[in-house]
């Protein structure tokens, strides 16, 4: 019974944050504050009136769209290599893939300072993009990688024989069935590129800024509700993609070990 | 290259091995196939069947020697110019395609365009699977799946058809059908057949000719019926159907007879002389069907024996039988009301005639 109610109640508080900020989305004062004091929607006029707000909206979208496509091409490309051409050191290969996973991102932030500098991208779009592929690489990897290893290689051969020339056979029959796999990896490389603060925080500057880095920078200067507006607005389209990737492949296509 | 060969030989295998990791997958194979042959590449498992199935089809390269197809060499050619169609063991069809848009694949891939639709509702109709176009390839049954498979590799009239062991994944009642029906198919379309299987009574009732291998090798190549009957190697007597060995010394050879004391009698077997033949004194087995076994004082030779068991499979009795030659397996027709079986204990005269022995080098 005591377990229950304590399951119950992590349940509620889990969302719980959400929940506020949404809710306090809708105040009608001119700070943040809980609860809110009377209903209107002015902060959210104001974040879709704001062409600053805007511009940085269409960086984060222009930048995980990038991001989420080259991660999954090069996942492909690296998967292909490990799964079906059986590379040496294969393994080893999808560890160090991985590792971004595990590797502290203060630690890597502070690692692509040093990187873009000298590479003369500090600062820049090109740069984030970068680092978001890297950043991306073993959430678009590992779907890629599981539908692979479930794609019958015989497909290929079977193509083959029936007189499908390489490029045709990648097209309508090797990419057809690691689709799944594909969208899975194209839309969580995406919500990971389009929610990242901690190592991006990093590497923006005067002429390039995402979403959520000015989310986090407009709390440290002021408390605004347009800031709630602008999380609900990133919650709401948060969950609109989990959603459509739950509809389309289910999640534990994600979870599931490979 | 010119075509030095017969114009019936399609396709011809010239002394190819396969070796994977310092292992000899396939090991000097000589084969010829002749156009609009069903031919049967007979084994055990992992005697290199698929391997060799798979060189034909471009999918391996040969480690050394050649394939020839009507006298061309193709060995390092890439599978998709071969006009070389395959059926798989587990079938790999395409799963985000129906089943017409499976058969249709080959005919776009091969950019043979017009006429597409009849050839391929041809197709679809001679393997009886109308009304099952647009049904993808899960929604349909094992049986049904497996004609998808054939159909897919028969539209675009490949010169072959290699088929690595299409029916094995199917049940018994089923597997006859197939294979009656396989035959008639290969029969209407001419096109050639190479099929694998380990199944040497399917291998009997296909082929027109068996290749039986063994450890990367191929025993023996010849008609079903010579395989059956005049079996060149141990092996081939064991694996294909179940035989007697009775071993001898040879006493003479002439060109024409080979005599032979049989061990543990005074038997002496006079047969024609073959390629088994050796040189006097020399040691050799014979072979003996336990279907030309005869109970009683019948047949050229006899010894006599004593019944171990028998077992009783309706239309024949299989006697195990204790001779002076050596264990015997009998099996005998079975008739209602003529007496009744043999007993264990009882004793018995075991005979054969002359031309059930097969000599076999020992
Ligand atoms: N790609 C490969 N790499 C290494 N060894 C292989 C490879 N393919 C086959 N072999 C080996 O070659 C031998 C022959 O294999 P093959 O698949 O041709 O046998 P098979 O006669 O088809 O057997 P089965 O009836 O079980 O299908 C086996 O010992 C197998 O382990
Ligand atoms: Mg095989």
């Amino acid at each position: 019974m005591t377990s229950r109610i304590i399951a119950v109640a992590v349940l509620l508080f889990l969302p719980l944050p959400i929940v506020i900020v949404v809710l306090s989305s809708f105040t009608s004062a001119g700070y943040l504050s809980f609860p809110i004091k009377g209903v209107s929607l002015r902060w959210y006029a104001e974040f879709l009136g704001s062409a600053d707000w805007l511009r940085v909206m269409g960086t984060s979208a222009l930048l995980a769209l990038i991001g989420a496509t080259v991660s999954t091409a090069a996942s492909l490309g690296a998967a292909w290599a490990v799964v079906r051409h059986r590379i040496r050191f294969g393994t080893v290969y999808e560890t160090i893939l991985l590792t971004p996973l595990i590797f502290p991102h203060a630690a890597i932030g502070v690692i692509m300072i040093v990187t873009l500098s000298s590479l003369g991208w500090l600062g820049t779009f090109t740069g984030l993009v970068l680092v978001h592929c890297i950043l991306t690489i073993p959430y678009a990897y590992r779907p890629v990688a599981a539908a692979l290893r479930k794609a019958d290689p015989a497909l290929e051969e079977a193509a083959a024989s029936l007189g499908s020339r390489p490029w045709r056979t990648f097209w309508q029959v090797s990419l057809p069935a690691v689709r799944p796999g594909l969208v899975t990896s194209l839309l969580f490389s995406f919500i990971i590129s389009f929610d990242e603060v901690t190592v991006t925080m990093f590497l923006v500057g005067p002429f390039v800024m995402t979403l959520p880095v000015q989310v986090f920078s407009e709390v440290l200067e002021s408390a605004s509700p347009v800031i709630a507006a602008v999380s609900a607005t990133l919650v709401l389209f948060t969950s609109a993609m989990v959603f459509v990737l739950d509809r389309v492949i289910g999640i534990q296509f994600f979870v599931e070990r490979d | 290259m010119q075509d030095t060969d017969s114009e019936a030989v399609i396709l011809k295998i010239d002394d190819v091995s396969k070796v994977f990791d310092g292992a000899r997958a396939v090991d000097r194979v000589d084969l010829d196939v002749n156009e609009g042959e069903f031919v049967t590449l007979l084994g055990p498992s992992g005697c290199g069947k698929s391997t060799l199935l798979r060189m034909i089809a471009g999918f391996e390269v040969p480690s050394s020697g050649r394939i020839l197809m009507r006298g061309k060499d193709m060995s390092r050619d890439p599978a998709y110019q071969r006009e070389i169609g395959m059926v798989f063991q587990n079938l790999a069809l395409f799963p985000h395609m129906n089943v017409y848009d499976n058969v249709a694949f080959g005919l776009r891939a091969r950019k043979r365009t017009d006429d597409l639709d009849r050839r391929v509702r041809e197709m679809i109709s001679m393997v009886g699977l109308e009304g099952f176009e647009s049904r993808r390839t899960g929604q349909i049954s094992g049986g049904q799946r497996q004609r998808v498979a054939l159909a897919r590799s028969l539209v675009t009239a490949p010169d072959v058809l290699l088929l690595d062991e299409p029916l094995s994944a199917l049940d018994l009642k089923l597997r006859r059908q197939l294979q009656v029906e396989l035959k008639r198919i290969q029969r209407e379309t001419g096109i050639t057949f190479i099929f694998v299987t380990h199944d040497q009574e399917e291998a009997l009732s296909m082929s027109d000719r068996i290749a039986v291998m063994t450890a990367g090798k191929v025993d023996q190549y010849g008609s079903a019926v010579d395989i059956y009957h005049k079996p060149q190697t141990e092996f081939v007597a064991r694996f294909v159907g179940e035989t007697n060995f009775l071993s001898g010394s040879v006493c003479s050879v002439t060109s024409e007879q080979t005599e032979l004391d049989l061990d543990g009698t005074d038997i002496r077997l006079s047969v024609a002389t073959t390629s088994a033949a050796r040189r006097q004194g020399e040691r050799m087995s014979v072979s003996i069907r336990p279907e030309h076994v005869l109970l009683g004082a019948r047949g050229e030779y006899s010894v006599p024996a004593r019944v171990v068991s028998h077992s009783f499979s309706g239309a024949t009795i299989t006697y195990a039988l204790d001779s002076a030659a050596g264990p015997l397996l009998a099996q005998v027709p079975f008739q209602p009301g003529r007496g009744h079986p043999l007993l264990p204990g009882e004793t018995v005269s075991a005979g054969w005639p002359n031309d059930a022995i097969t000599l076999i080098p020992a």
